[in-house]
């Protein structure tokens, strides 16, 4: 990209090149900018029906209406408490359950199939079952978020303690550490990079899931305003919304799970930064 | 009375794939004298780290005893150090945090762990390192921790399992050569895992040769090179030359196949 | 998640460098180990069941509220006895492997070539990571508008999973030691055969777990799909269920949705995994 003699010797508009080059915003928003310009090429050719494609402008534009007319804030904050209501509760149980199972090497034998059996019948699929016990309620939405986030949560933690190097845990022990103190100083910091694993993939499951969930119970939020608009016939919200999503989730993992990587298993060195949710199991 | 007496210890293991038993050590009796530093050497296979494993704690024995002063020794303590072939540092703990580790355990206050912890990184010469993270350091650099951190614990006998086996040539020879120096200084009890003849002959005071397939006791040999030892005086030195190449001919006797033989105790270990 | 216990006799003789020690090996401790790694997986459930029984017979909730364990079985027995299970099961496995499919076709490729050429790497990837981010479910609205009920939910798990194998395999690709390529340039590869000799078996253990990984997505979104707009189907049938508060359909259809992915990764995706890592000694940067 760079050649050698440009780096000796700058001119400045090469240098303000690499000036915006470095900026963080624009490299994030810069590889953007021609998908956008494809896609506004491709609706303004009309090689799809308007009532199947939306065009940026129109997307902008009802961007703008639906901020203005307070439909999309609402929805927005109605989404984001959902979540992290639902991310804080399965946090909460998770973790702990997670580590309470692991104790025992027996529990965790034990628990290991129902923990794969539970986190492979999927979140949604409780959500009839919870429509009738619950209605269309925030609750029933809430208990699948949980649900989501415990699971990968639990079979992480358990797997990661297990993955604790064993001469590890043998240095400590024989430094002087007994049960509690292995448990303590070598155990839960060894078994972090799992956790972190395990609420990368949660979340990544909640998300979906909400999304899910608002359309089939559909009262407010994101998901529930993308459906209703496809019922409308309404592709441009549909459009906004799957923006929005794409973004918030960025978000989240840029603003909130990454800072949190970066303090802990990446300067500890133990795991190098995984790219993207593609990678979180 | 020796500090470390081995009596008769023995080690079976049952081979999942094969149905059969496998045995890694037969009938080892040897003894290690206070402050003396003696290396078990042998082939592939012979099952030497076993014999560290056992006396660190970690797995049982078949058959034997172990002595250390005059008590049998039980799971693995802070009276017996461990100096592992993968360092086995915290990497969440800083370079202060892994070797204050073992007087944190002794329950020592905050000033005592932190003065005991920067007078052992001080000895293995890594003083300034001492808030950086394993995973910044070299090779060597984390072993000379490893080091710190068992010796900041005091123990009765330090147990070192090819501790310098993944670090480079060059790095190897200055820290065996530091690692004289510490011992100089302190004289420290220590059993040393290796299957490196030079490294054995050129730190020991004794070196023990097994054999392999069942490992088995060869040779005890007193090593009388005149102290300090230096790499640039030994390699040079005859008789330093002449203790390896006797030793190099017991262990060539005893290996046939190495292979497959590796294999095997990778087996064994994976079962403890 | 390497530490699941072994779920089928045949996991452990794939171990590697077993069949080079000991070629013949007598069968008998392999069975054995087996049978007992298989109880030790069924157990916990056989446990789970009496538990669930035993409270609902304890606190006598009404079917429309929870099945007992013999509701659910009976309910089982009448669907396969009329054909409606096969069916629904049938087409929820089918738009799987339809959906899957594709992707696999579509996705390798894609991934591939973008793995192949930085330039083209650096300029899709946070479109990618945007998509991994969005894929399956966040597409149901679209994809009703878009296609048939059948083809919006193959399109939900199609778009799950070729996200995730763009993204893996690109990466696999990036990670492919560089000396690779320059042994097989120097051994006379050209650029077009680098894809097959090189480019895609170096990034195979990455495909896959990008193939785990979006399936296990690409699942939920069918379920999720088929609840939504489906006319048949494992989740249509969840759907229907509850509007009749047939609370052991319902619980039959989670079993079975749990068990069927249960199988499909763990003796499908999981063993494809183990076996591109280990059979070439290959170890990935991350488990």
């Amino acid at each position: 990209m760079l050649d050698p003699n440009a780096l000796a010797q700058p001119t400045p508009a090469q240098r303000i090149g690499r000036a915006v080059v470095a900026n963080g915003v624009v490299r994030t928003l810069a590889p953007f900018l021609p998908i956008v310009f494809v896609w506004w090429a491709v609706a303004a050719a009309g090689i799809f029906p308007p009532a199947f494609f939306a065009s940026p402008a129109e997307v902008v534009a009802r961007f703008g209406e639906l901020i203005y007319t307070g439909v999309l804030p609402g929805y927005l904050v109605d989404s984001i408490t959902r979540l992290a209501y639902g991310a804080f509760f399965g946090l909460f149980i998770g973790i702990p359950l997670g580590y309470l199972v692991g104790i025992s090497r027996y529990a965790r034998r034990l628990s290991w199939p129902l923990l794969l059996f539970f986190q492979a019948v999927g979140d949604i699929a409780w959500l009839p079952l919870l429509i009738i016990w619950f209605g269309f309620s925030l609750t029933s939405v809430t208990f699948v978020i949980v649900y989501t986030v415990v699971f990968p949560l639990m079979v992480n933690i358990v797997a990661g303690i297990d993955a604790v190097p064993r001469d590890m845990v043998r240095a400590a022990r024989s430094l002087g550490a007994g049960r509690t103190r292995v448990w303590l100083d070598v155990i839960l910091p060894g078994s972090l990079p799992a956790v972190v694993t395990g609420i990368r993939t949660g979340l990544g499951y909640g998300w979906r899931a909400l999304i899910a969930a608002e359309i089939i119970v559909g009262t407010s939020g994101i998901g529930f305003m993308m459906f209703d608009a496809r019922r409308a016939g309404q592709v441009t919200e549909v459009f906004v919304g799957m923006i929005v999503l794409g973004i918030l989730w960025y978000m989240t993992d840029s603003m909130v799970l990454a800072p949190v990587e970066r303090e802990t298993v990446e300067r500890w060195g133990m795991v190098r930064r995984p790219e993207g949710a593609g990678v979180a199991r | 009375m020796s500090h470390l007496r081995i009596e008769s210890l023995s080690k079976v293991y049952v081979d999942e794939y094969r149905g059969e038993n496998v045995v890694a050590l037969d009938d080892i009796s040897f003894t290690i004298e206070q402050g003396e530093f003696v290396s078990i050497l042998g082939p592939s296979g012979c099952g030497k780290t076993t014999i560290l494993n056992i006396v660190a704690g970690f797995i049982e024995p078949s058959g034997g005893r172990i002595l250390l002063g005059d008590k049998p020794i039980g799971g693995p303590g802070p009276d017996r150090g461990v100096v592992f072939q993968s360092f086995a540092l915290f990497p969440w703990k800083t370079i202060l945090g892994n070797v204050r580790f073992g007087p944190k355990m002794a329950k020592r206050s905050r000033s005592e762990q932190d003065r005991v912890a920067r007078e052992f990184i001080e000895l293995v010469g890594l003083t300034g390192f001492e808030d950086r993270y394993p995973h910044e350091l070299s090779g060597g650099m984390q072993q000379r921790v490893g080091v710190a951190r068992v010796l900041a614990n005091d123990p009765q006998l330090m147990l070192m399992d090819e501790p310098f086996a993944s670090v480079d040539a060059q790095t190897r020879m200055k820290l065996q050569e530091d690692l004289i120096k510490v011992w100089e200084e302190r004289h420290p009890t220590i059993m040393l895992i290796t299957h490196d003849i030079e490294e054995a002959v050129f730190l020991s005071d004794r070196v023990i040769v097994l054999t392999s397939h069942p490992g088995r006791l060869n040779r005890d040999m007193r090593i009388d090179l005149p102290r300090p030892r230096q790499w640039a005086n030994l390699v040079r030195d005859t008789r330093f030359s002449e203790i390896t190449h006797e030793i190099m001919g017991l262990i060539m006797q005893g290996s046939g196949n190495a292979d497959a033989e590796q294999e095997q105790e990778a087996v064994g270990e994976a079962s403890p | 998640m390497g530490a699941a216990p072994a779920t089928s006799t045949g996991d452990r003789e794939t171990g590697p460098g077993e069949s080079r020690t000991a070629p013949q090996h007598p069968r008998s401790s392999l069975v054995r180990n087996g049978v007992s790694a298989t109880l030790w997986f069924l157990a916990p459930f056989v446990i789970l069941a009496a538990i669930w029984a035993m409270i609902v017979e304890g606190t006598g909730v009404p079917l429309r509220r929870f099945p007992q364990v013999t509701d659910v079985a009976m309910a089982g027995a009448a669907m396969m006895a009329d054909g409606s299970l096969w069916e629904h099961l049938g087409a929820s496995v089918w738009r799987v492997f339809q959906g899957g499919g594709l992707a696999i076709l579509t996705g390798v490729p894609f991934g591939l070539l973008m793995g192949a050429n930085r330039k083209v790497a650096t300029f899709f990837t946070p479109l990618l990571r945007f998509s991994v981010a969005l894929a399956g479910i966040a597409w149901i609205p679209l994809a009703t508008l878009w296609f048939r009920v059948d083809g919006a939910v193959t399109f939900i798990i199609w778009n799950a999973v070729f996200f995730s194998l763009v993204y893996n395999t690109m990466q696999g690709v990036q990670q492919i030691p560089v000396d690779f390529r320059r042994a097989a340039q120097s051994l006379g590869t050209g650029p077009l055969r680098m894809f097959p000799q090189v480019l895609f078996p170096g990034a195979l253990p990455s495909i896959v777990t990008g193939l785990r990984v979006g399936m296990g997505y690409g699942w939920r979104g069918l379920i999720a799909a088929e609840i939504i707009a489906g006319t048949a189907g494992l989740g249509y049938s969840l759907f229907l269920a509850e509007k009749f508060f047939r609370t052991d359909v319902i619980v039959l259809m989670m079993i079975l949705i749990g068990a069927i992915w249960l199988v499909m990764d763990r003796s499908l995706l999981a063993p494809l995994e183990r076996r591109t890592v280990e059979r070439w000694g290959m170890t990935k940067t991350e488990r």
